[in-house]
Parts: structure tokens; C-alpha cells; sequence
């Protein structure tokens, strides 16, 4: 293999927080980016690992990190088993095989921990294995099964929570759904988690770059139990230095699912216990306190150029 | 009626994503009251959180699981089928007005 060089982003120049990490990066080393949209654009062969960058000149990075494999929406209504699916799955194996943890390239998060990471029932068996609170959750095929969660309970995706229909594009956010809901005659058409209801005082997004944590809090009063769904809540994020102690265990919770990057919402309860709510291993920051999403973005970088 | 995904059922349209006032749209609401006049009213709400001009052309589901609502609504329902009390139905009512509850009067 030829002398490893520079840096590797999956992910679009055009999206916001790759961008943030290659500006970051500086001249500290030359950053290449790739997705599954800019593959046909050239730049790039496989030969016993991912080569990028012009003809004549291409090299094998050092190190990457894998942001997001397409830009959203890019594979919206593409068919399982139709011909664009089967394009678009072969653009897939190609990433995930650079991004595989053995391809030569040293990943902040391989493909493997990241797709593994990224389902919530996986997420919660981790924390709980080391001790992490994670609010009681089940996945039932008949609704009668959900007899002991409480009158009313949090109920939310398990797979994504946002898909296009008749090209209107949709999302599903957490919500509070009371015991014998009539809605709840569908948890079997499609898997959906329902969760204990906790009541938060306050949620925190944590994002952790390896043993580095930078707790961000929000006051609940007012908001509705998702807070994704009030603008304002995007805005209105301050650093909280006051839980160091939830940023370690969101490091270990992290470091448990082999993340070098991870962005984590927890609430907090009235007994100031923390409860973990979600991980997101590529999920943003750039919306959190500059005091923050710089240091997070610094982090990111550096590690990226570290030679 | 085939049971819908809470997917399905709890998809709301993405903020920023909402169309313009004359767009057709449709949205779903549920209700287990008498009133379906109301349902609808709410259902025209949530789909156009600015009330539109009057005269825009709008769209709502209303989906009941009332008898009596079934009839009220018997000329929008999309596929009749032998009724039931507690039924679950879905029917679409459309009005060109910007009171639903006249246009649903009408329909009555």
C-alpha cells in the first residue's frame, strides 16, 4: 500500500458540519470527501482499500470519518429490488467497505459500529449493560402488551423518523400516548418503541469526541416532549458545565458502542437523575452554544489531522 | 379499513415543508364524539395552520369510529361497506369555503 496521507470525510462538502470540520482541518492535511451522490463523479478507486483524489495523485488516507453516506433525501423512493435500488446499494458496499474497521483507513467510527449505533434497541441494552439509566422500553405486536408502562407513555420510532409520501416529506416525532389509544392498534404493521414516560425538568445533548464530552442543557417548561418540534428549542441550547458527571457517562456509553463521535439526548428528572433518550453517531452540533460547537468541531479536526 | 402504521398515523408534514394556501392537501384527524363537524374543523386547522384566503380549495380526513358520523358523511366515503356501530371509517370532505363547518352542513 502506498504512503497514507491526509484525511477522508464521507459526507458532502455541502453539508454544514463537514464542511465546519474540513475548514477546521486547515492546511493540516488534505481532507477528500465522498458519498454515495459524488461517487460517479470519479476521484476515487478501490484497489485493496479506498484510493482518493485526482488521477496520477491518488493516495490512501489516514484517517476518516464517516459523516453520512448519501445527502438526505438522495435515496427517497428508491425501490428495494429495483434497478435504482440496486445501484444504490452497490454505492453502499463500496462506502461501507472503505469504512469497514480492516480497509486501512483509521476511522473515528467504522461503518459497522456506526450502523450498529444507530439502533435505539442496541442503544439502551449498551447503556443498561454498564449501568446507564435508560427509561423501561418495549416493542410489542399487540398493544395489551403494553400493560405496565404507565397510563400514558412515550411512544417513538425505531426505525427513522422521517420518510416522503406523494413527494411531501414527513416526519414522526416522539410523542405521549395514553394506555388504550386507539392509534396503538397499528404497533403491529411496523415496529415502534413505547417508552416509560419521564418527566423532564431539563434535556442535555451531549456530543463526545473519544473521552471528551461538551454537556449542552435546555430547559423542558414549555416544550413538548419532543423538543425538535419547537423552532425556538433549536436556538435556545446553553453550555452546562454543572453535568460533567452525565458527559462521562455519556463517554462510556459512547466508548461502549466503539464510538469516536456521538451526539446524545438525555432528559433529566425532577430527582436530577439523568436518563439516556437517544445516541446519534453522526448526529449534529453546529446548533448547539458557539462555546461548544466550536470546541466540537476543533475536536473533530484534530483528530482528523493528527499525523 | 387496513390498520395504518403509527408511522402512518403519527407522520406529520415537515416544518418548512407545509404548501402554500391553495395547495390541495389532505390530513388526518381521529375523533370518537358525535361531532364530526368539529373533527373536521380541527383537521382543516392542523393542514393550514394560516387560514387561507377564502375561496382556497381544501382538503381533510376526518376518520370515525361513530356510527352516526358514517352517514353524515356517507356521500365522501370512499369505499361504502357494510357499517357497524364502532366501525372505524375514513372519509374525505373537501370544501372550497373557509368555514368547515358550513361546508360539512352541506355535505349533511
Amino acid at each position: 500500500m502506498s504512503k497514507q496521507q491526509g484525511a477522508v470525510i464521507i459526507g458532502s462538502p455541502c453539508d454544514e458540519h463537514a464542511a465546519a470540520v474540513a475548514r477546521a482541518i486547515g492546511d493540516r492535511a488534505r481532507v477528500s470527501f465522498v458519498d454515495a451522490a459524488s461517487l460517479a463523479s470519479g476521484g476515487w478507486h478501490w484497489a485493496d482499500g479506498l484510493h482518493v483524489g485526482e488521477t496520477g495523485a491518488r493516495h490512501v488516507p489516514r484517517r476518516g470519518w464517516l459523516r453520512r453516506l448519501a445527502p438526505p433525501d438522495w435515496h427517497h423512493g428508491v425501490g428495494i429490488g429495483t434497478l435504482g435500488g440496486v445501484e444504490a446499494q452497490a454505492r453502499l458496499q463500496l462506502l461501507a467497505a472503505a469504512a469497514d474497521g480492516l480497509a486501512g483507513i483509521e476511522w473515528l467510527t467504522d461503518y459497522w459500529a456506526t450502523m450498529r449505533a444507530e439502533n435505539k434497541l442496541v442503544q439502551y441494552q449498551a447503556a443498561r449493560r454498564i449501568g446507564v439509566p435508560v427509561p423501561e422500553c418495549r416493542v410489542v405486536a399487540n398493544s395489551l402488551d403494553l400493560d405496565g408502562l404507565g397510563e400514558a407513555f412515550v411512544m417513538k420510532p425505531l426505525g427513522l423518523g422521517a420518510y416522503t409520501r406523494d413527494g411531501v416529506p414527513y416526519v414522526v416525532h416522539a410523542r405521549l400516548v395514553e394506555r388504550g389509544d386507539p392509534s396503538l392498534d397499528g404497533v403491529s404493521v411496523a415496529p415502534f418503541i413505547a417508552q416509560r414516560y419521564v418527566h423532564a425538568v431539563r434535556h442535555l445533548r451531549i456530543p463526545t469526541v473519544g473521552s471528551r464530552s461538551w454537556p449542552c442543557q435546555l430547559d423542558a417548561a414549555g416544550l413538548p416532549l419532543d423538543w425538535r418540534e419547537e423552532d425556538e428549542a433549536h436556538t435556545s441550547w446553553r453550555a452546562s458545565h454543572d453535568d460533567s458527571d452525565v458527559g462521562a457517562l455519556a463517554v462510556r456509553v459512547a466508548s461502549e458502542l466503539r464510538l469516536g463521535y456521538s451526539s446524545q439526548d438525555w432528559i433529566v428528572d425532577a430527582t436530577a437523575t439523568a436518563w439516556l433518550v437517544d445516541v446519534n453517531p453522526g448526529g449534529q452540533w453546529l446548533f448547539l452554544p458557539e462555546e461548544a460547537a466550536s470546541a466540537v468541531t476543533s475536536a473533530l479536526a484534530d483528530w482528523l489531522a493528527h499525523r | 379499513m387496513a390498520v395504518r402504521s403509527l408511522y402512518e398515523q403519527y407522520g406529520v408534514v415537515a416544518p418548512g415543508q407545509r404548501p402554500g394556501p391553495g395547495t390541495l392537501e389532505t390530513k388526518q384527524i381521529e375523533t370518537v364524539d358525535n361531532d364530526v363537524s368539529v373533527a373536521l374543523a380541527g383537521a382543516l386547522d392542523a393542514a393550514h395552520p394560516t387560514p387561507p384566503p377564502p375561496g382556497t380549495r381544501m382538503t381533510a380526513t376526518v376518520e370515525t369510529v361513530d356510527n352516526d358520523a358514517a352517514i353524515v358523511l356517507d356521500l365522501a366515503l370512499a369505499a361504502p361497506a357494510p357499517r357497524r356501530p364502532g366501525t372505524a371509517l375514513t372519509a374525505t370532505v373537501e370544501t372550497s369555503d373557509e368555514d368547515a363547518t358550513a361546508a360539512l352542513g352541506g355535505v349533511s
